[in-house]
């Protein structure tokens, strides 16, 4: 039979990793007894004797509330292994001493992992094992998992545990608390049957320390009610004689042990938090977090905005140029052409699908901004300054989770709000996520902004990102003191990851994904709406045209697009083109830059910039591309003001003065400020048929309704102050 | 009492509190709330809590996401923000 070992240690500790190392391939997985929590065994041997081990979930203590810190004090209390290897982490080795104190505790046969020995070498902290080890009565072995350092010495220290005498472990947690242990102790000793399920003195502090698990196995047992009853009489007088909680005088004791056992072996704090928490001092500053929040949100959207456009210009050119005759020549060769395929090919799929392929080097600039600052444990950081001014003004804590999140967007962003208490915290919540502007909404304001105000590109569009934060702060704030009144806060502390370099994989591998994402949503979603508003447009509904070979204003699309334009005349943007691909932004945000390229219907085919010719035109690509690399590397110190190219004498593309005219013609000669205001309304209007579906699943009908006429109202509301307001200041 | 007064700060503070902030308050360094901290989460006094992440696998599960979803637990427009809150717990007497 093989001889049991449980290998236990905190979250992150590394404890999975020496797992691992230790049993190779020899791995089986099931449940506990009872649980849905994953159990996870496997086999090694030391010098030809068999042992099993158990990997046991993480845990920070074995005082068990959650289930799976139950599972572990429960298998260690009961099953009582005959050696436990603790993992603890060297970097935080105060974190990890806790455990390893309370499995000394118990009375088991340790053999402590001090794991990530080279993190805490590289932060300057020198840890005397021996010293530790003699302290707690265990052996200490230095490893590093992750690279299977220490794995062989762990496997001979388990040899070496197996079988010798365990020596439990003393802490004096002071006169009052151990009078009361030792009356529980005079209790427990004498009943057999309790001494079964732990070491006595154990089984007095966890009762004491109000662990559940150890209160319910006695609860279990015949005739010991009255150690229950003994328990909560002691409970009740240390918390009289000391005006603490029993559990807080006990935890109290143990961490001033540890305290002083780690300042005896390290001579200091741990010195590697010491550079995050100086980053922490400004960025997490209630004065300065704020303006460093949005410098670093102004950064991000220049570079996305600014110095991604030559490659956006390439992408643009090559789509509109030797891509769409390329089509057209392979429907040629199968003799398509001509009819109303080539016009559902070219102007259905390519200039619907092309407009928003034309934005996947912005997107790309923003995925890329994004998983420099999640890597590099910004984003929390920006998440918890967000979070203090929203609470100022009657916004829930957390809120400001979900909301990150939807600068991604919005669909997880209303889902993360089931990380919300109460369901008036998850309403509000979900109602203020989709005012942050998600991803899908960048292709429309970098459009506009390249036409209307391609000298400040970058800070128009930051400007979209901070309006949906102020607005959703506003309506935050008018919900909470109307509809929507404020619970009591739950308290609760957040955590964040130190600071770090960004990691370059995790990096990439985050960017490759969101614009795969981005990329498959165009070949799919983006692909069935243009082909869906290529289908309106070719089918008449007035005048003398046939299916395909309509004049755009009497097709179906037009006469629908017709209908809804007058409501938004006041704003601005009154043409049924305009009101047409605010229509078909319902089913994605970035469906309206490419309804917009099909309403205005341009042939950039035409255009001579590329030599006619396959291989002309594949060399004119390639050739565009390595000049667009080379303008994006002179734009980078453009953001920061140092200009060494003129990046917007471009010639602006044929759609792009089809936008320009629409604007100028609907607004009466005022193209930016209903420019401005139709970003405006894009950034509030209705979010996308996913948002709303998810809303809806998670908040009812009812207020789905209120959630998409209220957008819509406040959109509305919105872009007219922007147009109207602009107009009486002769804006414009 | 130091972990008494921490767990004090915590319950006052209306709502989430970062450990600097603590820090602040309390007049010690942030390396020594994390310790304190480490302290309440083996008493069991505070419990770790997932802000972010469970959610990518609930919208997935519930299919209302959009055609090119990538999959359970896998949505790329998930921002990770990489940070765990921790819950003050009450004990059973």
């Amino acid at each position: 039979m093989k001889r049991r070992v449980a290998i236990a240690g905190c979250p992150n500790a590394g404890k999975t990793s020496l797992f691992n190392q230790l049993t190779g391939a020899k791995q089986k997985v099931g449940n506990w007894p009872g649980q849905t929590v994953e159990q996870f065994s496997g086999e090694f041997e030391v010098a030809t004797e068999g042992f099993e081990i158990v990997d046991l979930p993480g845990c920070y203590g074995l005082v068990a509330v959650s289930a799976e810190e139950a599972i572990a004090a429960t298998y260690l209390a009961e099953e009582r292994p005959e050696v436990v290897v603790t993992v603890a982490d060297a970097s935080n080795l105060t974190g990890s001493l806790h455990l390893v104190a309370q499995i000394a505790e118990l009375g088991l046969q340790q053999v402590v992992a001090l794991n990530m020995v080279d993190v805490a070498e590289r932060r300057g902290i020198e840890i005397d094992e021996q010293r530790l080890g003699a302290t707690l009565g265990v052996e200490v072995v230095r490893t590093v998992a992750r690279r299977g350092l220490g794995t062989e010495d762990v496997k001979r220290a388990i040899g070496r545990a197996a079988g010798a005498t365990a020596q439990q472990l003393v802490i004096d947690y002071g006169p009052v608390a151990e009078r009361h242990i030792g009356g529980l102790l005079e209790n427990i000793v004498t009943r057999p049957e309790m001494t079964a399920i732990g070491a006595p003195r154990w089984t007095a502090l966890q009762l004491l320390a109000g662990d559940t698990g150890t209160r319910d196995r006695i609860a279990a047992l015949a005739g010991c009610d009255d150690v229950l009853v003994a328990t909560a009489t002691a409970r009740d007088d240390i918390s009289a004689e000391t005006g603490y909680e029993a559990e807080m005088v006990l935890a109290e004791r143990r961490f001033e042990w540890i305290a002083r056992l780690v300042a005896s072996m390290t001579g200091s704090v741990e010195p590697g938090l010491l550079w995050s928490d100086r980053m922490d001092r400004v960025l997490t500053n209630r004065f300065l977090g704020i303006p460093a929040f949005i410098a670093v949100m102004w950064l991000v959207l220049r570079v996305t905005a600014d110095v991604t456009a030559p490659y956006l210009d390439w992408v643009d050119a090559t789509m509109a140029g030797p891509v769409s005759r390329w089509a057209v020549d392979l429907l040629g060769l199968v003799g398509a052409d001509g009819g109303w395929i080539e016009s559902l090919v070219v102007d259905g799929v390519l200039a619907g699908v092309g407009a928003v392929l034309v934005f996947v080097p912005v997107l790309f600039a923003l995925y890329l901004m994004l998983a420099l600052l999640e890597d590099s444990g910004y984003m929390s950081r920006a998440a918890a300054v967000m979070d203090r001014a929203m609470r100022a003004v009657g916004i829930p804590g957390k809120a400001f989770l979900p909301m990150m999140v939807g600068f991604g967007c919005t669909v997880p962003a209303i889902y993360a709000t089931r990380t919300l208490d109460s369901s008036r915290d998850r309403l509000l919540t979900g109602l203020l996520t989709p005012f942050m502007s998600c991803g899908a909404r960048l292709p429309v304001y970098i459009l506009l902004a390249a036409v209307f105000f391609a000298d400040a590109k970058g800070s128009v569009v930051f400007s979209m990102y901070l309006l949906g934060i102020g607005v959703a702060v506003f309506i935050g704030f008018l919900l909470s003191k109307t509809a929507l009144r404020e619970d009591d806060p739950t308290p609760f502390v957040m955590v964040l990851p130190e600071f770090r370099l960004p990691n370059a994989r995790t990096v990439w591998v985050l960017v490759r994904q969101r614009t795969g994402s981005f990329i498959k949503g165009a070949g799919t979603t983006i692909l069935l709406a243009s082909m869906a508003v290529w289908l309106l447009l070719a089918l008449p509904v007035s005048g003398d045209g046939g299916f395909a070979d309509t004049e755009i204003e009497s097709s179906a699309f037009g006469a629908v697009s017709k209908g809804v334009a007058p409501i938004l005349d006041p704003l601005g943007f009154g043409e049924w083109e305009q009101a047409g691909s605010l229509l078909s932004g319902f089913v994605a945000k970035e469906v309206v830059v490419s309804t917009v390229a099909q309403l205005y219907s341009v042939d950039e085919a035409e255009s001579d910039q590329y030599a006619i010719g396959f291989f002309d035109d594949l060399k004119d690509v390639g050739t565009s591309f390595v000049e667009a690399s080379a303008d994006t590397l002179r734009a980078i110190p453009a953001v920061v003001g140092l200009d060494f190219i003129d990046l917007d004498d471009s010639t602006p593309t044929a759609l792009q003065a089809a936008v320009r005219t629409s604007f100028e013609t609907g607004s009466g000669g005022r193209g930016r400020l209903a420019a401005l205001g139709f970003m405006v309304f894009v950034l509030l209007y209705t979010p996308c048929m996913a948002a709303v579906a998810a809303f809806r699943q998670e908040f009812g009908t009812r207020w789905m309704w209120i959630s998409v006429l209220g957008q819509f109202a406040i959109a509305w509301l919105g872009a007219f102050l922007v147009f109207q307001g602009g107009k009486l200041v002769g804006l414009g | 009492m130091k972990l008494a007064a921490l767990l004090t700060e915590i319950e006052r503070a209306s709502g989430p509190i970062l450990g600097t902030d603590l820090a602040h308050r309390l007049g010690v360094e942030p390396v020594e709330v994390a310790a304190m901290l480490s302290a309440l989460k083996a008493s069991g006094r505070l419990g770790p809590e997932a802000t972010s992440g469970p959610a990518a696998s609930d919208c997935v599960s519930s299919g209302a996401c959009s055609m090119s979803c990538p999959g359970p637990g896998e949505c790329s427009l998930m921002i990770d923000l990489s940070m765990t809150g921790l819950e003050v717990r009450r004990l059973a007497n």
